[in-house]
């Protein structure tokens, strides 16, 4: 083993370190909380990356991606360019493969199955429940990871990760993920424009943008990437749900069970009803996206 | 231990029509190969080959490749002509060392019990060849469970896998096929 991987075998064993090397992970949106992400797993010497991100940088990301550099042209900058860079820059010997296309994409969901872990740093509930379904139904362990800052009269301020590692509990049924608007999301634009025409306008038709800063995103990046750690190394089960609050300075850790007649725990983990997962999609809601 | 054994200019062969510099998408292939039982090793000795072609594929990109029925049936009938076992092969373009991805396993596991039931027990090799590396997983009757592909001989070279599948393997679906 090589000797930068030192202190991390020290913690985790030569075993527990091969399995990282052995790993290819998959990671979906290259942002806030994908750069460190990024940055992280090429640190514990993960051995190959999938980059799955359609977006370029833009000028409100500087003030929180690492690796992002003053003089980077934005404009003109691939989000999976950048995740390639800061993989490369900690660990050049790593394996990388760049999708610069939606996840939900025949170009997505290829370079996806190619991975044995995913993570999900999106800010899109449509996809989150996309992958909550793909990596259930090809047991796929699943780390999703969010921030939050809900700028109320109280203002509350943190984030979240979800780990669906082994059919015992996702995102669906820790009652995680807001299913209305997957489903809005997922549905198409005469989907919002009925939804909306009945409940007036989403917030998130308003395409606002949110606040958003890089401590916030370092945190849940860091959970996340322990959980996927101790997950791969043997250390321990990776925990399902744990919240920060960092309004109130605190991380806490869900003991609540997952509902057991969970569709995507029970019904479709490990790939049961045999069907790939293309044509799953296709059947369910339409050709992809190209 | 489990090896595939090929001669050197059916694998040069080979590697062309899985590779081919004018297409970016995964190809397939299939040897019939005569199994010899030596102490416990196993090995899958090619005599002939089947190049799929694009008549025989459904669809095919970077990182996903499906094969007609029609192809199925055919190599299986040709298997069964020549009392052959079957070893497919696919490759693999993303720049990963091989590993059967979880839409390969998810494959195999639908194809393998149909092929043992239509070869009426032959041994099974899947093969999966990555830019720079191979792995293969093989089912041999008397064991009745997938079993990791130790190495490819190819004339007086041997050339070892990366064993990464079969924890893949165990991991979707345990010890059974």
């Amino acid at each position: 083993m090589e000797d930068r991987f030192d202190r991390n075998v020290r913690f985790f064993g030569q075993e527990g370190q091969a399995r990282l090397r052995e790993s290819t992970v998959a990671v979906v949106g290259i942002g806030g909380i994908g750069t460190h992400v990024v940055q992280q797993l090429a640190f514990l010497g993960v051995g190959g990356l999938v980059l799955i991100d359609h977006e370029d940088v833009s000028e409100s990301n500087r003030n929180r991606y690492v690796g992002l550099q003053h003089d980077d042209p934005v404009p003109g900058m691939r989000k999976v360019d950048l995740g390639e860079r800061i993989a490369v820059s900690v660990d050049p010997s790593m394996h990388i493969h760049k999708t610069p296309n939606s996840v939900m994409s025949h170009e997505g969901i290829d370079a996806l199955m190619k991975s044995r872990y995913v993570f999900g740093c999106v800010d899109c509930e449509g996809v989150r429940l996309f992958l909550t379904e793909a990596c259930a139904r090809y047991a796929l362990p699943y780390v999703d990871a969010a921030t939050d800052i809900l700028p109320e009269e109280a203002l509350r301020y943190g984030g979240r990760v979800c780990v669906a590692w082994d059919g015992h509990g996702c995102q669906v049924c820790l009652g995680v993920l807001d299913n209305a608007a997957a489903h809005m999301a997922l549905g198409g634009e005469s989907v919002r424009r009925e939804r909306a025409a009945i409940y007036g306008v989403e917030h998130g038709m308003l395409d606002m943008v949110g606040p958003s800063v890089v401590s916030l995103n370092g945190v849940i990046a860091s959970v996340a990437v322990t959980e996927f750690m101790v997950g791969v190394t043997g250390l321990r089960k990776p925990r399902r749900l744990l919240t920060y609050r960092g309004h109130l300075g605190g991380l806490t850790v869900s003991n609540d069970e997952p509902a057991p007649d969970c569709y995507y725990c029970t019904g479709l983990w490990g790939g049961r009803g045999g069907q790939e997962l293309r044509r799953f999609w296709e059947h369910k809601h339409g050709n992809p996206e190209p | 231990m489990v090896r595939m054994v090929i001669e050197a200019e059916r694998f040069d062969t080979l590697l062309q029509h899985l590779f081919p510099e004018d297409f970016a998408g995964e190809r397939a292939a299939f040897l019939f190969a005569k199994t010899v039982s030596d102490g416990g090793t196993v090995q899958f000795e090619a005599v002939e080959h089947l190049f799929v072609d694009e008549s025989g594929v459904r669809y095919s990109s970077l990182g996903y490749l499906e094969l007609t029925d029609e192809t199925r049936g055919r190599v299986i009938k040709r298997a069964h002509d020549l009392e052959t076992s079957l070893v497919e092969l696919h490759s693999h373009r993303l720049p990963f060392p091989a590993e059967f991805s979880p839409t390969d396993i998810d494959g195999l596991r639908e194809f393998v019990p149909h092929v043992w039931w239509r070869l009426k027990g032959r041994p099974y090799l899947a093969v999966v060849a990555a830019p720079e590396s191979f792995d293969g997983l093989a089912w041999i009757p008397d064991t009745e469970r997938a079993e990791r592909l130790d190495a490819l001989v190819i004339g007086d070279r041997v050339i070892q896998t990366t064993g990464r599948s079969i924890r893949g393997w165990y991991q979707a679906y345990g010890r059974s096929i």
